[in-house]
C-alpha cells in the first residue's frame, strides 16, 4: 500500500471516531446527525467521480476529503441504526425474561375448608346438646358456641371467596404469559431486521472507506494507461450497461428484485425463524417461465404430543410474477383446499420468507411464516 | 468545553429517554418472590401442626387448666404468623406484576412508533440508493472502462448490494412491525388484567385474615366460658369479637 493511501486510511478511521461521537452527541432529532452528516459529504464535491478520469494526482486531496465526510456520515448512521437495534434488542430480551408466573398455593382452600367444617361440626353438635338446657351457665356457653360457629362459617365463606379471587388471578397470568409468547413470536423478525441494518451499514461505511482510496489510485493510474476502445458509449442513467457495457441486453426483470431472490429450491434450516407450529422440514422450489411463476411446497412440522393433527402439508400454487417485492400466489393442496403463498426477500441474497394460509379444515395446518435459505 | 459539556447533557438526556432500557432494569434485580414463598409455606406448615393437635391436647386438660388458653393463644398466633407471611408473599407479587406492566407499557412505546420510523428508513435508503446509482454511473462514464478503475467500481457494487440488503431487511420489519406491537398491546392488556385480578386476591385475603382473627378470639372466648361454667359461677359478658372488614355473614 502506498504511503499517501495508509494516511488517507489512517485519517478516515481517525475521523471515523471522533467525527462520529461528536455528530452522535450533538444530534436533537434520531435522525438529525446522520441527515446532517450524508448532506455535507454529499455536497462537499458532487463532481469527484466525473472528474477521476482527468484528475489525476490532484484528486487525491478531494478524495480524502471526501471519504472524510463517507466516514462522518457512516459512523453517524451505524450510531442511530446500533441505538435503534439496541432499544428493540432490549424489549426482545425483557420479554423473554418477563415470565409470568400464577400464584403458588399458600393457603390451600380445600384443607382450611375440611378444618372450618370439622371445627363447624362439632361446635354445631355442643350447640345442639345445650340448646334446651335452662341452666343459666349452660345458656352462656351455648351462647359462646354458637359465636365460635358464626365465626367459622364466616371464616369458610371468605375462604371460599379468596380462592376465587385467586383462581381467577392464577387464568389472568396464564391468559398473559399465552399473550407473552405470542409477542414472542413476532419480536425476533423485527429485532432482527434492525440487528441485520445495524451490521449492514459497519459493512458498508467499511467498504466506503477501501472506495475513496480506490478512487484516488484509479485517477493517478488513469493518467497513465489509455482507455481501451469504446465498443458502445454508455448511456447516462441505464446502469446496467453503465456498469457492465459488455454484457448482452437482458429483458428487464419483472420484479423490483432479481427474480433469482424468488426462483430456486429453497429450505428450512433447524434454528431458523418461523411463526406458527415448529416446522421439522420445508420444501419449497419456485420456477419461473415467461413472467410465469409455478412453484411446490412441501413441509413436515413438529406438532404437540397427543396431537392427531396432519403434520404434512402439500400444495402447489403458480401465478404471474408482479412488480412488488412480496410476490403473492394463489395455493392448493392435493384435497382441493385453497389458499395463497407469500414470497418474500429476506436481508440476504440466499434468504426468503415464506408465508401461507390457506382455509382451516379440521385437523390440518392452515398457516405459517418460515425463513427459508437457498440451496 | 462549554460545548462539549452541552453534547453530554444532550448524550445523557437521549440515554434516559430509553424506554426499553429503562424497562430492562426495572425487571431485572433477585426476587424476592421465592424466599417469601418459603417462608410462607413454613408458617402454614407450623399452624397447621398446632392447629390439628389443639383439639387432642386440650381434651387432656381441665378446663381452668391455663394451658388450655396458653394452646388456643399459640395456635392464634401461628395463623397470624402464617397470615402475615402469605400477605407479605402477596404484596411482593402484585409490586412485581406492578413492574411487568409499566415496562410492558414502555415496550409497546417504543415498538408502536417503529413502523413510522421504518418507512423513514425506506426513505433515507431510497435517497442513499439514489446517491450510489448516480456515482456508478458516473465513474463508468468518466473511467472509460479502464482497469485501473475496476477496484473503485467493485467497491461501489458492493456499497450499492449493502444498501439493498439495507432495504431488505427493513422491509422485513416494516412487515412483521405491527404484529409485533399488536402483540405486545395485548399482553400489556393481559398484564394490566392480571394486576388487577391480584389486587383483588389480596383484598380477599385481607377479609379472610381478619375472620380468622375472629375465629381465635371465639375460641378463646368458649374456654374462658367453659371454665367459669365449671367453677359453677356465670361468666361475665363476653363482649363480641370485632367483626371483620369485608363481607359479614
Amino acid at each position: 500500500m502506498r504511503p499517501a493511501k495508509i494516511r488517507l486510511v489512517a485519517r478516515v478511521a481517525r475521523f471515523t471516531l471522533l467525527g462520529g461521537a461528536l455528530c452522535l452527541l450533538a444530534q436533537s432529532g434520531p435522525r438529525d446527525a446522520y441527515r446532517a452528516a450524508y448532506k455535507s459529504w454529499r455536497e462537499a464535491d458532487p463532481a469527484l467521480e466525473r472528474d477521476a478520469g482527468t484528475a489525476g494526482e490532484a484528486l487525491a486531496p478531494r478524495a480524502a476529503k471526501a471519504a472524510d465526510a463517507a466516514a462522518a456520515y457512516g459512523a453517524a448512521r451505524i450510531a442511530f441504526l446500533r441505538d435503534l437495534s439496541g432499544r428493540q434488542s432490549e424489549s426482545l430480551q425483557w420479554l423473554r425474561e418477563a415470565e409470568v408466573q400464577p400464584l403458588p398455593d399458600l393457603s390451600p382452600a380445600p384443607d382450611l375448608i375440611r378444618f372450618t367444617n370439622r371445627e363447624i361440626s362439632g361446635v354445631s353438635t355442643s350447640v345442639a346438646v345445650f340448646a334446651k338446657d335452662p341452666d343459666r351457665a349452660i345458656q352462656q356457653l351455648r351462647q359462646a358456641f354458637e359465636r365460635e360457629q358464626a365465626a367459622l362459617e364466616a371464616l369458610r365463606t371468605a375462604v371460599t371467596d379468596r380462592q376465587k379471587a385467586e383462581d381467577k388471578a392464577n387464568k389472568a397470568a396464564m391468559a398473559a404469559e399465552q399473550a407473552r409468547g405470542k409477542a414472542l413470536e413476532q419480536y425476533p423478525f423485527v429485532a432482527s431486521a434492525l440487528a441485520q441494518s445495524a451490521t449492514l451499514m459497519t459493512q458498508e461505511a467499511a467498504a466506503w472507506a477501501a472506495y475513496y482510496p480506490a478512487l484516488a489510485e484509479a485517477s493517478r493510474l488513469a493518467l497513465t494507461t489509455p482507455a481501451p476502445p469504446v465498443q458502445s458509449a454508455p448511456v447516462a442513467g441505464d446502469l446496467s450497461r453503465a456498469v457492465e457495457p459488455a454484457e448482452p441486453p437482458r429483458p428487464p426483470s419483472i420484479t423490483p428484485l432479481p427474480l433469482s431472490r424468488y426462483v430456486g429450491v429453497w429450505a428450512y434450516q433447524a434454528g431458523s425463524k418461523f411463526f406458527g407450529p415448529e416446522p421439522e422440514f420445508v420444501d419449497v422450489a419456485v420456477h419461473e417461465e415467461n413472467g410465469h411463476a409455478s412453484g411446490t411446497f412441501y413441509a413436515r412440522f413438529k406438532l404437540p404430543p397427543g396431537s392427531k393433527d396432519d403434520p404434512v402439508l402439500r400444495f402447489t400454487f403458480a401465478g404471474d410474477f408482479t412488480a412488488t417485492r412480496i410476490q403473492t400466489f394463489p395455493l392448493e393442496t392435493g384435497d382441493d383446499v385453497k389458499g395463497t403463498i407469500d414470497l418474500i426477500p429476506g436481508g440476504p441474497f440466499n434468504v426468503l420468507e415464506v408465508n401461507f394460509n390457506t382455509e382451516v379444515k379440521p385437523g390440518k395446518i392452515h398457516q405459517g411464516d418460515v425463513l427459508m435459505v437457498k440451496q | 468545553m462549554r460545548i462539549l459539556g452541552v453534547c453530554l447533557l444532550l448524550a445523557g438526556a437521549a440515554g434516559a429517554q430509553n424506554p426499553a432500557q429503562n424497562a430492562t432494569q426495572n425487571a431485572v434485580g433477585p426476587s424476592p418472590l421465592a424466599a417469601l414463598e418459603q417462608a410462607a409455606k413454613q408458617k402454614t406448615a407450623d399452624w397447621d401442626t398446632l392447629a390439628r393437635n389443639l383439639d387432642t391436647s386440650i381434651l387432656k386438660l381441665l378446663p381452668c387448666d391455663p394451658k388450655a388458653a396458653a394452646a388456643i393463644t399459640e395456635v392464634s398466633r401461628a395463623s397470624d404468623a402464617r397470615v402475615a407471611a402469605v400477605m407479605a408473599y402477596l404484596e411482593a407479587a402484585g409490586r412485581q406484576t406492578a413492574l411487568q406492566t409499566g415496562a410492558a407499557r414502555r415496550v409497546l412505546a417504543s415498538v408502536q412508533p417503529l413502523g413510522a420510523d421504518l418507512s423513514a428508513e425506506k426513505s433515507d435508503l431510497a435517497q442513499e440508493q439514489s446517491g450510489i446509482n448516480g456515482q456508478i454511473a458516473v465513474l463508468a462514464d468518466s473511467g472509460q472502462r479502464r482497469p485501473a478503475f475496476n477496484g473503485a467500481q467493485d467497491a461501489l457494487r458492493q456499497v450499492a448490494a449493502l444498501a439493498q440488503q439495507r432495504s431488505d431487511a427493513a422491509d422485513s420489519g416494516i412487515s412483521h412491525g405491527d404484529a409485533a406491537a399488536g402483540a405486545v398491546r395485548a399482553l400489556l392488556d393481559q398484564l394490566e388484567a392480571h394486576e388487577a385480578a391480584l389486587k383483588e386476591a389480596q383484598a380477599a385475603f385481607e377479609v379472610e385474615s381478619a375472620h380468622w382473627s375472629t375465629y381465635y378470639t371465639t375460641r378463646l372466648a368458649r374456654a374462658q366460658t367453659e371454665c367459669t361454667v365449671t367453677k359453677g359461677g356465670v361468666a361475665a359478658p363476653v363482649r363480641p369479637p370485632v367483626p371483620p372488614p369485608g363481607k359479614q355473614k
